[in-house]
């Protein structure tokens, strides 16, 4: 419930509330705080589903897709019923999610033993650079942002020779940055700046949200939505499991097949067609399940939550990747079943529970930015107890406010802070490997058919766009241009 | 004037991700090893700088081309984000002298009153009562020490 509340209101995050929750359940067992962060996690991407139907605000970035048909279905008087549909799709595609994760975890994860640190490090590369490619407006602004996570990262004792790298002889920099404390600055305290700073402090207009009707969908119409539900839910789970992509992309692609692939949709999409609800619903919850995936497997983060989520097992002294499923099957199989009882959960406060939480999505934010900023510093202090921390935190919000207002994403950084010292390790013990020889380091990748795979998918995501009509059509005109020059 | 400003920002911005390349390099080069070891400390943080210097160019030409999106919100900073900024510093300066209940409750009245979030002693009400939720949930369900 408490993640419905934080997906739902906008201005808060999912990645916000679950650093937090890290810090917060540090005296906690494991299992018991990965539960909650899960659950925060399943109802806070569902939740922010509420405000984009009612108020066509997004509570979080995954539910923007949604409110291209949903607001216009509310506006229409079916707010009810769009909710209930949204409910039982999240549900639907949480559950083919966790699916693939119990199916594809335990495979992936015997495969990924085989990996070598090679392998690992072009993985990671590769999570940077999607995460830079696909999630952000300029991809050069994006790569920025995730090198200066990575140099972020950096900062402290070098692992390998212990020497201090950019802690300019600081005491306090030889521990380096706690990414948490960068995470809370740059996902909570800075969108706190950036929410008030359009609020500024005048009255703020009253928003009017539509009555809330029948909400229960009937199995017939469930049903009727079944197959595109099947087909984004695959979506879903396929953006979630690459690395640095999340549901945002995952519901955005999914909307565009669903318009692209249903031929009679009950209203034309952008005017409240059903099917414009279905499919990024489905997509961004099972896009959930994909990103545990890479987490669990292989360590690296499908999206910024599931990075949080390595960090909170760190903090409990477990290191995730597939030794952990070796070592520790248990905690796979209790994550999956957390994950399956939060969708169970969704399902039913959510169908229980929409007109209390229309009233949370309307909540004054010049009280509710100033009690975010009081709870991040709660939060950032309890991950060591360090006040300095608090500052880096305060410090990163300023940051974070000023990346945003020039369009530098704040998700590359954050993932640049937790891959980049990954990257890094993997990198020179790759090249330790080899005894330094930089030639063979190059030849194992094109030689060895795990890192063959990884090096053509890595160079694949720095190849801009294909021309319109893709390679057959660029052909096509340069033979007509041929031909006219020709003629 | 705004399209001074735009243009300013089109050159000063690439500046300074060269300048932050051109100094993470330097540190790099500084570090054990670099030049002789290919597995040294200061390679990737190289890597990392030449990445920045591409990245530099590639901003520079798309603001200097029009291809660049526009800025969200204008790019225009707010008075009233940049005052919560300052105010967020101030508290986390007091945070040592007053301790959390003392820094919070002033943290959180003077921005409820300066946000004319309501009236100023319904301001100070609602503060005290958050501090004393929030010291109560944190210290005794979370058991996390507070500042």
């Amino acid at each position: 419930m408490s993640g419905i509340v934080v997906g739902a209101v906008p201005g808060l995050s999912v990645t916000m509330a679950t650093a937090l929750l890290v810090s917060m359940t540090y005296a906690w067992d494991t299992k018991p705080a990965l539960a909650m962060m899960l659950g925060v996690y399943a109802g806070g991407v569902y939740g922010g589903s509420r405000s984009a139907i009612l108020i066509n605000i997004p509570g979080t970035p995954a539910a923007v897709a949604t409110g291209f048909d949903g607001y216009p279905l509310a506006q229409q008087g079916e707010s009810g019923m769009v909710i209930g549909v949204a409910t039982v799709q999240s549900f639907i595609g949480g559950i083919l999610g966790l699916t693939a994760l119990v199916v594809a975890g335990p495979l992936i994860s015997e495969f990924a033993l085989k990996f070598a640190p090679r392998d690992y490090f072009l993985l990671v590369a590769m999570g940077l650079s999607l995460v830079s490619r696909l999630g952000a407006k300029s991809m050069p602004r994006a790569l920025v942002a995730a090198s200066g996570g990575v140099l972020v990262g950096l900062v402290g004792m070098d692992p390998v020779t212990g020497e201090g790298r950019f802690t300019f002889g600081l005491p306090l920099l030889i521990g380096g940055v706690h990414f948490i404390a960068v995470l809370i600055g740059l996902f909570g305290l800075s969108e706190v700046f950036y929410q008030l700073g359009r609020i500024g402090r005048g009255t703020a207009p009253q928003i009017q949200i539509p009555e809330v009707g029948r909400i229960l969908p009937s199995w017939a119409s469930v049903l009727r939505f079944l197959p595109l539900s099947l087909r984004t839910s695959v979506i879903g789970v396929m953006v979630g499991a690459l690395p640095g992509t999340g549901g945002e992309i995952a519901a955005l692609l999914a909307y565009d097949h669903a318009k692209r692939t249903v031929r009679k949709p009950t209203r034309p999409f952008g005017q409240g067609a059903i099917e414009g609800v279905v499919a990024p619903e489905t997509a961004n919850n099972a896009a959930i399940g994909g990103a545990l995936i890479p987490m669990l497997t292989l360590g690296i983060p499908g999206d910024a939550v599931t990075a949080v989520l390595i960090g909170a097992l760190f903090i409990h002294g477990l290191r995730p990747g597939p030794l952990l499923m070796v070592e520790m099957p248990d905690l796979f199989w209790f994550i999956a079943g957390s994950y399956a009882m939060a969708n169970v959960f969704l399902l039913i406060f959510g169908l229980m529970a929409v007109r209390p939480f229309v009233k949370l999505v309307n909540v004054n934010k010049k009280i509710l930015m100033p009690m975010i900023a009081l709870i991040s510093v709660v939060g950032t202090y309890a991950i060591q107890n360090n006040i300095y921390d608090v500052f880096w935190m305060i410090g990163f919000g300023v940051l974070g406010y000023f990346m945003k207002l020039g369009d530098y994403p704040v998700g590359p950084m954050v993932l640049g802070v937790i891959l980049g010292p990954l990257a890094d390790i993997n990198f020179r013990r790759a090249i330790i490997s080899v005894r330094g020889n930089v030639p063979a380091f190059l030849g194992e990748l094109f030689t060895n058919p795990i890192s063959l795979i990884l090096t053509i998918m890595l160079l694949a995501a720095f190849i801009p766009k294909l021309p319109e009509g893709g390679i057959l059509g660029w052909l096509r005109r340069l033979l007509r241009l041929g031909k006219r020059e020709g003629a | 004037m705004y399209g001074d400003r735009r243009r300013l920002s089109a050159h000063l911005q690439p500046a300074g991700i060269v300048a932050l390349a051109g100094f993470v390099f330097f540190k790099a080069s500084r570090m054990s090893n670099f030049g002789h070891d290919p597995g040294s400390p200061g390679v990737f943080p190289a890597l990392v700088a030449l990445v920045l210097l591409l990245c530099a160019l590639l901003i520079w030409r798309e603001s200097t081309a029009g291809t660049a999106a526009p800025a969200s919100d204008g790019g225009a900073v707010r008075s009233t984000a940049l005052i919560a900024a300052l105010m967020a510093v101030l508290y986390g300066v007091v945070l040592r002298k007053l301790g959390f209940v003392g820094a919070s409750f002033l943290y959180l009245a003077v921005s409820f009153m300066w946000l004319r979030a309501t009236a100023w002693w319904k301001s100070v009400l609602l503060a005290g009562a958050a501090v004393a939720v929030t010291f109560v949930v944190f210290r005794q369900v979370f058991l996390v020490l507070l500042p």
